[in-house]
């Protein structure tokens, strides 16, 4: 052991471009791919166990107010798959103006933020108990720059009802107020009929949670009993936890593609230079393989100085590479927390940063074993014989034919000797095809981006957009066209 | 005296363009502690012989034996243990791993057959005092002379202080002198029993220092003289063989 390591580490000394070259490409590889499974892994995980601890609704469902009543929506508590249901809420998607913008909310009457579904946590101010009070979530308070005492101005209403914000929350039944524009404000029950406009009616909110709903097909079951034990068309909308879920990881596929996509190149690069540097050290090493063997190393001892000589390096680049991508997964991590309204509890795995070192290290192992395998079959006297005294070199094809086109003399016998070694030839050319894809990736999929998005009309949205709220009469609405 | 070495019967061909006779039938039997010297012309199959009993290539028929132990039953891996645990090899190109220190290219055999690292050090630092280069122990190969390069390749040799030592002309890359200078250590080393096998061309030389001198020629055993003064044989008698064989 100790002679093998005394002989790689003197080959090192001798290799030591080749083997920066190598920890520098192992560094990005692990740091990229320990980024990504952190990623991976941790992306729907911290939805999971916040679903759990705040008990998320399975399904919420709006109802139309004008249709049915409170007491028909309280027998639906009562369906066998239900296992606990919140409100019903009364409440309505009405217009608000902060400063000079408006934004369209969900009010709701509750009188609590806590029950058996929907376990609000306040993170700011206290639970709105009393009229002109209204609760935001904490992403719509960030987003809009609102705190607890600012006030927001209900323009459903001509008479422009203020209310001042007492408190922020974050709520697992909706998503970051960037993703999800329409977002809950709740306010005492006694205050909704006092928030309405004339043409506005009360809607319905009730939160379920149900025995079978890990399918998307389970809860459009569920839909189904509830829309089967009331009047037709009572039900206005429903949102399943699913979908937030998804909306809760968007942000996170979208990068955990980008991050996969480049770890694949990068380990695809490594191997190739693996691959490349070890046949290129056995062919440059007959006469030390043929020395080491009289000396006394086996076959299998011999492959070891050459797969050796590629590990040091690649554990060094992981030793830094891994622990750079578990720090980079911890924002990107923490994002999605905020994204759904959760503290950022991000927990990253240690034990993911090893299995990717592992796995790097494995396939490192493989790569450099196969051409080493070469200069453990060589024969002591034949390693000696050929390093001391190589014989006639084989003449490239490539070189030949491109004497017979009357090339340039440099032209052809550099372009031949490049492929002399027709597998080194190949992984130079495949290691140089990765890089290249890498960048045209890297670069391309951006500019992409940017064209797509500047299509006219991608978005679907129109440039000027005008609706007329409550609070202002026929006469304003005049003026401003 | 024990056979340290025994050849019997031994033929080897090398399976090139044309085939090409290496050894023919050659038997040879050496006994423990002795220098032996291996002598002949280019192409006779000095070196041939010396890789058959270093383990480092195979006959093509016929068996070499090493302490009792056929070499042709073994594998490439137990033919490893056997060149760490019982033979040192001295080359004529002094083979040294340029990329080591002298240190490290002595304690390499050391660490192979598993010695502890004080004994190996003490031991390789031993060696270099005893031959005149312990100032050279952090230098690379590269900054020494042919004569400092043989006396590391013979220290790294003797660091396990093996049964026996093949040395394939190894004053073949030196000036007389210094040559002269590595056969007295050859010597030497021999008189603490060691059995020494070495390759010469150099009849005068062969003569010299060797108790036995094995004469070579296509691949056949051409004389096999032992050098005691009771033999009755001397240096001219070597001479003469060489030169008449030289004509033919």
């Amino acid at each position: 052991m100790k002679a093998l390591l005394t002989k790689i580490l003197g080959d090192l000394r001798r290799r030591r471009v080749q083997a920066i070259v190598i920890f520098i490409i192992v560094t990005l590889t692990a740091g990229v791919g320990t980024l990504g499974i952190e990623v991976l892994n941790g992306s729907s995980a911290p939805f999971d166990q916040a679903f759990n601890q705040q008990a998320g609704a399975h399904l919420q469902i709006a109802f139309d107010g004008r249709v049915v009543t409170p007491d028909q929506l309280a027998a639906t508590t009562t369906l066998p798959d239900v296992t606990a249901s919140a409100g019903p809420w009364p409440g309505s998607i009405l217009p608000f103006a902060n400063g000079t913008a408006k934004v369209l909310l969900r009010v709701l009457g509750r009188a609590d933020p806590g029950g058996p579904v929907d376990r609000l946590q306040i993170v700011a101010g206290h639970w709105a108990s009393q009229p002109g009070e209204v609760v935001l979530t904490r992403s719509f308070a960030e987003a809009s720059q609102l705190s607890v005492g600012s006030q927001l101005t209900a323009i459903s209403r001509l008479d422009k009802p203020t209310l001042t914000v007492v408190g922020e929350v974050t709520d697992i039944d909706e998503a970051d107020a960037s993703l999800q524009s329409l977002q809950y404000a709740w306010v005492a029950p006694s205050q909704v009929a006092g928030l309405l406009g004339p043409s506005d009616h009360v809607d319905y909110v009730m939160l379920f949670r149900f025995r079978q709903a890990a399918a998307a097909a389970d809860l459009q079951q569920d839909t189904q009993e509830i829309e089967g034990a009331l009047p037709p068309r009572a039900v206005a909308n429903t949102l399943t936890y699913l979908v937030v879920k998804q909306i809760f990881t968007v942000n996170s596929t979208i990068i955990l593609g980008f991050l996969l996509a480049f770890a694949a190149f990068a380990l695809g690069a490594v191997v190739l230079i693996i691959a490349n540097v070890v046949t290129g050290a056995v062919l440059a090493s007959y006469r030390e393989i043929g020395i080491i063997k009289a000396l006394g190393f086996t076959p299998g001892q011999v492959v070891l100085t050459f797969v050796g000589q590629m590990l040091i390096p690649t554990l060094a680049g992981c030793i830094i590479g891994a622990p750079i991508g578990v720090l980079g997964s911890i924002p990107i991590l923490n994002s999605s927390y905020q994204a759904l309204n959760l503290p950022a509890t991000t927990l990253v795995s240690p034990l993911l940063a090893l299995s990717t070192t592992i796995g790097i290290l494995v396939v490192v192992s493989l790569f450099a074993t196969f051409p080493a395998l070469r200069a453990g079959l060589l024969k002591p006297v034949a390693a000696i014989t050929k390093g001391t005294a190589p014989g006639p070199q084989r003449r490239s094809l490539l070189s030949a034919l491109l004497q017979r086109l009357h090339l340039p003399r440099p032209l052809s016998v550099g372009a031949g000797d490049a492929f002399a070694r027709p597998l080194r030839g190949l992984l130079t050319a495949l290691a140089v095809l990765i890089a290249v894809a890498t960048l045209t990736f890297a670069f391309g999929l951006q500019s992409s981006f940017q064209k797509v998005t500047a299509i006219p009309g991608f978005f679907a949205r129109p440039d000027v957009s005008i609706t007329r709220y409550g609070a202002y009469p026929d006469s304003t609405l005049m003026q401003t066209l | 005296m024990n056979t340290r070495i025994e050849l019997t019967n031994v033929s080897k061909i090398y399976n090139g363009g044309s085939k090409q006779v290496g050894l023919s039938d050659v038997s040879l039997s050496i006994p423990s502690g002795q220098f032996a010297a291996i002598m002949g012309p280019s192409g006779s199959g000095k070196s041939t012989l010396l890789n058959l009993i270093a383990g480092l290539d195979r006959p093509t028929s016929g068996t070499v034996t090493v302490d009792g132990v056929s070499l042709g039953g073994l594998s490439e891996a137990a033919l490893a243990r056997y060149r760490r645990q019982r033979l040192g090899v001295v080359f004529q190109f002094f083979h040294l791993l340029n990329q080591l220190s002298v240190l490290d290219n002595i304690l390499l055999p050391a660490q192979l057959a598993g010695m502890k690292t004080a004994t190996a050090r003490a031991r390789a630092r031993d060696l270099l005092d005893q031959l005149g280069i312990a100032e050279k122990a952090g230098a690379y190969p590269a900054r020494l002379s042919g004569g400092e390069r043989q006396r590391v390749a013979i220290a790294r040799a003797l660091v396990n202080r093996p049964a026996v030592l093949l040395a394939d002309e190894p004053t073949g890359a030196l000036d007389s002198r210094t040559g002269e200078q590595v056969l007295d250590l050859l010597v030497e080393v021999n008189r603490g029993g060691q059995t020494i096998v070495m390759v010469t061309h150099d009849a005068k030389l062969a003569a010299a220092y060797a108790a036995r001198v094995v004469s070579l020629r296509d691949g056949r055993i051409l004389d096999d003289a032992q050098m005691q003064p009771s033999s009755g044989r001397s240096v001219s008698d070597l001479m003469q063989l060489e030169i008449k064989e030289a004509g033919k």
